[in-house]
């Protein structure tokens, strides 16, 4: 969540949702790498119907491999996000999601995505267009 | 089963019918009194058959009992709500509003039988009485840094089963145990706090704090 910002280790911090995006991915059959070894990196939790995402990266060689991870990763979240909403008015269905792609010359590109769950769909292109940036 | 669950049905939608009209600002408290009681007792009669059903292993049939649990839940929080707002006691009321519209959310979340019971108006509704009734609130929120959490479905550490937060399973809607944790002590004002009821209550003028649902005084400010 605060990948960029942490000043050290010590102060990193996943989203709330990490674990519940760790599980979706799981049942998807998406094997996910965390970046630590045990589970040292607590949860930032905040109380709000907005649903804010962890930061899902996606390896270069991911992408060149498997190229349909994409699209099943944000399926999976957004098939999930559909349910969660149930209940809250459409104008307030707010999902807040980070995405860095490594591009083919090994580069980093993020991006923010804010917005409605059906916004999420687009997505995918945007990967594989940053994916193939140099 | 079936021979209940069809009984059980019919007396729902009768008991249902019976006590919506009293859903109303205008219908006398004594009637909506008496609503609460009838829909209190039904949903007992729900419980219990949502655990008959969960004994059976009946998962649709019981996600949707507990859905139907909800939308009773939201009934007599909005009852409870017209009963204050006539007692003049509007805190209770806003907070009984904010009850209504959480249970009817988890009735969405458990299952689309709600829609039967026109849920999606049933929420316009709760919305608009939130704009017409009470003056705009502002809310607040907490942020807790969590380093262990435990599902309230298998009481495993959270993450490490298969259940989601906001799914049900079995009659139950999954939610986090928080159980190590650390306040952050960070109040932040939010648009859409997971709590209404997590709100700005007073507000200091001329040097007297007023409550925000009455700007009655509610004591002398200490600015």
């Amino acid at each position: 969540m605060n990948i960029i910002s942490a000043k050290s280790k010590k102060e990193l911090l996943y989203a709330g949702t990490a674990s519940t995006v760790r599980v979706l991915l799981k049942q998807a059959g998406i094997v996910e790498t965390p970046i630590e070894k045990n589970k040292e990196i607590p949860e930032l939790i905040l109380e709000s119907f907005d649903w804010v995402g962890p930061t899902v990266f996606f390896a270069s060689t991911l992408i060149t491999q498997n190229p349909d991870i994409v699209d099943k990763t944000i399926i999976a979240i957004s098939d999930y996000l559909q349910e969660w909403f149930k209940g809250i008015p459409k104008q307030e269905r707010n999902a807040q999601l980070d995405i860095v792609a490594e591009t083919k010359t090994g580069s980093y590109k993020g991006i923010h995505y804010e917005g409605d769950v059906e916004g999420l769909k687009q997505l995918p292109k945007i990967i594989r267009s940053l994916h193939d940036e140099r | 089963m079936s021979g209940k669950l069809t009984t059980f049905n019919k007396v729902f939608n009768n008991i249902v019918q019976n006590n919506v009209k009293f859903l109303y600002f205008t219908r006398a408290i004594e009637f909506q009194k008496q609503a609460v009681a009838d829909f209190e007792s039904l949903l007992k009669k729900t419980s219990y058959m949502k655990k008959a059903l969960i004994k059976q292993k009946q998962e649709k049939l019981s996600n949707e009992l507990l859905s139907l649990e909800n939308l009773l839940s939201a009934y007599i929080s909005e009852l409870q709500m017209y009963v204050y707002l006539k007692e003049d006691d509007m805190n209770r009321a806003w907070g009984s509003l904010v009850d209504a519209q959480f249970a009817l959310r988890t009735a969405f979340q458990a299952d689309d039988i709600v829609l039967k019971y026109r849920g999606e108006e049933y929420w316009q509704k709760l919305e608009l009485i939130e704009k017409s009734f009470f003056p705009h609130q502002t809310f607040d929120s907490i942020e807790a840094k969590v380093e262990s959490s435990i599902c309230s479905i298998c009481r495993s550490e959270y993450g490490t089963c298969d259940h989601v937060v906001g799914k049900p399973y079995m009659g139950e809607i999954c939610y986090r145990e928080l159980k190590k944790m650390e306040f952050k002590g960070l109040s932040i004002l939010v648009k859409t706090p997971a709590s209404k009821h997590n709100r700005i209550t007073q507000i200091s003028d001329n040097g007297y704090m007023r409550d925000i649902l009455t700007w009655r005084i509610a004591k002398a400010s200490k600015d």
